[in-house]
């Protein structure tokens, strides 16, 4: 190596299937994460713990989000751009709820109050990945540089015709000089922390 | 090698990874959880545990029972292999 060691990349020939299956919403400081390369942010989570003082009854859950993957499937995309050789991530989740309601406009207020820190998200690919956008706590510290998620803008209807799409749209944005780093464990680690 | 031990206050702490998420207290493969705690460093996770071998020693374990495993699925060299033919066929 005399300036920068690249990396190689298999092919990978498993199942490769598109599209969001399920996602979770957390608060970012509740939880610590696990990273084996933590040297510049890139490298697997493997393992999550809640945070000290976070506990389950003072709200440090996965809150899951049920998504819609058939008519209005949500997507989640990243757009890459570099300036001046520093590369930029654009994430985006973009979630679909059908249903106008009292739920929805509880669960918008309660979103909406995340505005100051930003959520953690985790999405489960229908191929069984699993990406984590949002974490701030590594090894039990606050990162200096983390992804920002937040709710940021979206579009509510109530359809014309009676088989129109009838809810939100919604996209949760947060920009950062890496892609998303994948979670290793399996997704019952996940659902075992909705309580 | 030393044993891994977790720390009372931290027995029934919700760690997750692997195939789920269970207090420390009830896991049965807490050398998996340490591999990763090691190698990361992780003060948090380590922080859990009274004693812990090192990363060399739990590798170790680790190889050594993989070969023994290996050992088990492939017969002995010298076993001769007895032909199984159906009894209806022998004449």
């Amino acid at each position: 190596m005399l300036c920068k060691t690249p990396a190689a990349l298999a092919k990978v020939c498993n199942n490769t299937a598109s599209g969001v299956s399920k996602a979770w919403l957390f608060d970012p400081l509740d939880f610590t994460w696990t990273q084996p390369t933590a040297t510049n942010g890139s490298g697997a989570l493997t393992v999550v713990a809640r945070a000290t003082g976070a506990t389950a009854i003072g709200g440090a859950l996965m809150y899951p989000v049920i998504l819609d993957n058939k008519d209005n499937a949500s997507e989640y995309t990243a757009k890459r751009s570099s300036k001046n050789r520093k590369p930029k991530y654009e994430h985006n989740l973009n979630l679909k709820y059908e249903a106008l309601s009292q739920t929805f406009t509880d669960w918008l207020t309660a979103i909406d109050a995340t505005a100051c820190c930003g959520v953690g998200i985790v999405m489960l690919l229908n191929n069984g990945k699993i990406l984590i956008a949002g974490q701030r706590v590594i090894g039990g510290t606050e990162i200096a540089y983390p992804l920002q998620m937040l709710l940021d803008d979206g579009t509510f209807t109530s359809g014309k015709a009676t088989d129109d799409f009838q809810g939100g749209d919604l996209n949760f944005k947060g920009d950062h000089n890496l892609p998303l780093n994948e979670f290793t464990g399996n997704i019952s680690v996940i659902v075992g922390f909705e309580s | 090698m030393t044993e891994i031990k977790v720390k009372q206050e931290f027995a029934g702490t919700v760690v997750g990874f692997g195939k789920g998420s269970l207090p420390l207290g009830k896991r049965d493969d807490l050398e998996e959880l340490a591999v990763m705690a090691l190698q990361a460093n992780d003060k948090h996770i380590l922080n859990m545990f009274d004693s812990l071998p090192t990363l060399q020693e739990l590798q170790d374990a680790k190889a050594s029972k993989i070969s023994a495993s290996m050992k088990a699925a492939v017969p002995a060299k010298n076993t001769p292999v007895k032909p199984e033919f159906p009894k209806d066929k022998i004449g």
